[in-house]
């Protein structure tokens, strides 16, 4: 090309570069195994799910904790226990995607290996904590709520011990191996974040065998701002799901209380250095575009450009969707049995949502270890709950198999 | 060589470098993934180091008659889900390897399919060779898995501790116990937060 280019070309051409770049955005709407998930068809967003993840592409853990989301939501308990221990695998690895990493600080963030941020590393644990305590495994399970909590202290200072969930299901956990000062110890910590909550009881805990872990709500949305697009910041979605009560039998067990809120959790995640990192190219990426348009030199003009375009500084909005927002939790003491249960979801106002209600049948309620359930608000969700099966895949230990023969 | 080849070869290089692989690495070599968790080697060192300890306990190198051993549970009081057990029946495979005879494991997570075996063959519906006592266990081998974890921006640091002893079964003394304990410390890169 030669000569000063001309102004009416590099006019047009910017409004349809703006027209092309409206019509993406507009057309980009949520992945459909997301859609699947939040209008129930759990089964859609597990088969959508398994397949992204198969790909085992640089998203392998986003895919595969949303899988284990979808999975655990459904029932199937071993696949969710696969996708998580595959995604915590990678959320947790220092060297995974080392070279697309370093990539990622001098262009798109995006080419990185997705690892998450600290509340979803805490969640990724914190379903392999329930699927293991659903086992009766109580010491992996600690091991995963354990876990949980330390994904959260990489969040900021002032925000380490907030997973106020976690720590209740690790008293959980130490109750049942015995060691009540260390259930003692875990409890304080869940009642300083929700000093309300009514089941932040250690005579409560030895009582009961029956818990339910609800979640209402979707996951707080990651969006860009700052200079070039280049910062992340995360605002609530507002639903109107806000709490549940739940129904045993004939037996109005109350209202589930709030234990978890993943959107005060990823507001206090905190910075890091990959934020400098980010807003450098931001302002870098910024001040490329303004000397590309205001600049009368052709060659300046290019250069700029071509820096802008290489510079690719838009942050990575890449997240967890079909988290939830609030972990809500109901502990009782059920007799041993099998029993109908209904949830009830309710709006703000504490209102019953009858889209969002669920009635399940055959509820089974074991005499030799705690009963753990988790249920979500979603639409379409309830039926025989034997297909929400306890998993099996725990070798059966001589004890649990001459328990069996015993009582056979 | 023209600078067209060099750049050709170069870009094969990369394409190469780049290529999805896999690739079959000894059991006892560190893995890629950097994490400070429990590893492949991890179990190996172990195991072989408990199994060398319990050849050596003069109860069982001394006795006249070979001692029966119960594996039990291990208790994994980390913060990573494992496969705890894995501990117990790798050291009970090289013990059966480099110390066959010198000591006898009894199986108690076939407790069950035992007691129905010994049930159809004493009620004649399968042969029998002969009767037998269950055996009973001379000492019980054990496990705890323990950990201390950091976690402060991208650094971590683990402390993993694993202990094992042996339990005489009537007595409740303890013969032996021994443990490896390796600490690992882990940095995020910076385009990790």
């Amino acid at each position: 090309m030669t000569g000063k280019p001309q102004g009416g070309f590099f006019q047009r051409s910017r409004a349809a570069a703006a027209l092309l770049l409206f019509l993406f955005a507009a057309c980009a709407g949520k992945p459909e195994p997301v859609k699947a998930f939040l209008r129930g068809d759990l089964d859609a967003a597990v088969n959508g799910f398994a397949a992204e993840a198969a790909k085992r592409d640089k998203n392998f853990a986003l895919h595969s904790a949303q899988l284990g989301s979808a999975a655990i939501t459904a029932g199937y308990y071993d696949l969710a226990d696969q996708a998580f221990q595959g995604a915590s695998k990678v959320m947790w690895s220092t060297g995974a995607g080392e070279l697309r990493g370093l990539l990622s600080l001098i262009s798109a963030e995006s080419l990185k290996v997705w690892k998450g941020e600290p509340f979803e590393k805490a969640m990724a644990s914190f379903y392999l904590g329930l699927l293991y305590y659903m086992r009766g495994e109580y010491d992996n399970a600690a091991a995963g709520f354990r876990k949980a909590i330390l994904a959260n202290k990489q969040a900021d200072e002032n925000h380490r011990e907030e997973y106020a969930v976690a720590f209740y299901m690790l008293a959980r956990c130490l109750a049942r191996q015995k060691d009540l000062d260390g259930a003692k110890v875990a409890l304080a910590k869940a009642k300083k974040i929700y000093p309300g909550n009514p089941y932040f009881d250690l005579d409560k805990i030895q009582r009961s065998n029956f818990v339910l872990i609800v979640e209402t709500g979707i996951a707080p949305e990651k969006y860009r701002h700052g200079p070039g697009a280049s910062l992340d910041a995360f605002r609530e979605v507002k639903t109107a799901d806000a709490g549940a009560e739940v129904t045993v039998g004939r037996f109005s067990l109350g209202a589930a209380a709030e234990a978890f809120d993943l959107y005060l959790a990823a507001k206090n995640r905190g910075s890091s250095g990959k934020d400098v990192v980010q807003g450098t190219k931001g302002v870098l990426r910024d001040a490329a575009i303004a000397t590309a348009v205001i600049s009368d030199n052709q060659w300046v003009s290019l250069g700029a450009g071509l820096f802008a375009v290489a510079n690719q500084s838009q942050a990575d909005i890449r997240q967890w969707e079909i988290l939830p927002q609030r972990v809500a939790i109901m502990v009782a003491y059920v007799p041993p049995g099998s029993y109908d249960l209904r949830i009830d979801f309710l709006d703000s106002s504490g209102y019953k949502l009858p889209q969002y209600s669920q009635q399940w049948s055959h509820v089974s309620v074991r005499a030799d270890r705690d009963n753990l359930y988790l249920f979500r608000a979603l639409p379409k969700q309830g039926g025989n709950i034997e297909r929400v099966r306890p998993p099996q895949t725990k070798p059966q230990s001589a004890e649990e198999k001459n328990h069996e023969k015993d009582a056979g | 060589m023209s600078k067209k080849w060099l750049l050709l070869l170069l870009v094969m290089g990369f394409v190469v470098a780049c290529a999805p692989k896999t690739n079959r690495v000894d059991v006892d070599s560190d893995d890629s993934m950097d994490d400070t968790e429990t590893t492949s080697k991890d179990l190996e060192t172990v195991t072989q180091n408990m199994a060398r300890g319990l050849i050596q306990v003069p109860q069982i190198a001394n006795a006249k008659t070979a001692p029966r051993i119960v594996f039990a549970d291990v208790t994994n009081n980390t913060n990573e889900i494992l496969n705890k057990n894995m501990f117990l029946r790798k050291i009970r495979t090289l013990l059966m390897k480099n110390a066959a005879g010198r000591m006898i494991f009894v199986d108690r997570d076939r407790w069950a399919e035992i007691q129905k075996e010994r049930e159809m063959k004493r009620a004649g519906t399968v042969t029998a060779s002969g009767k037998k006592m269950m055996s009973g266990a001379d000492f019980i081998l054990t496990g705890v898995l323990d950990s201390l974890d950091k976690a402060s921006g991208g650094r971590r640091s683990t402390y993993t501790r694993y202990s094992f002893r042996l339990t005489d079964a009537e007595s409740g003394d303890i013969y032996w116990e021994d443990a490896y304990e390796v600490k690992k410390v882990g940095k995020a890169g910076l385009y990790d937060r």
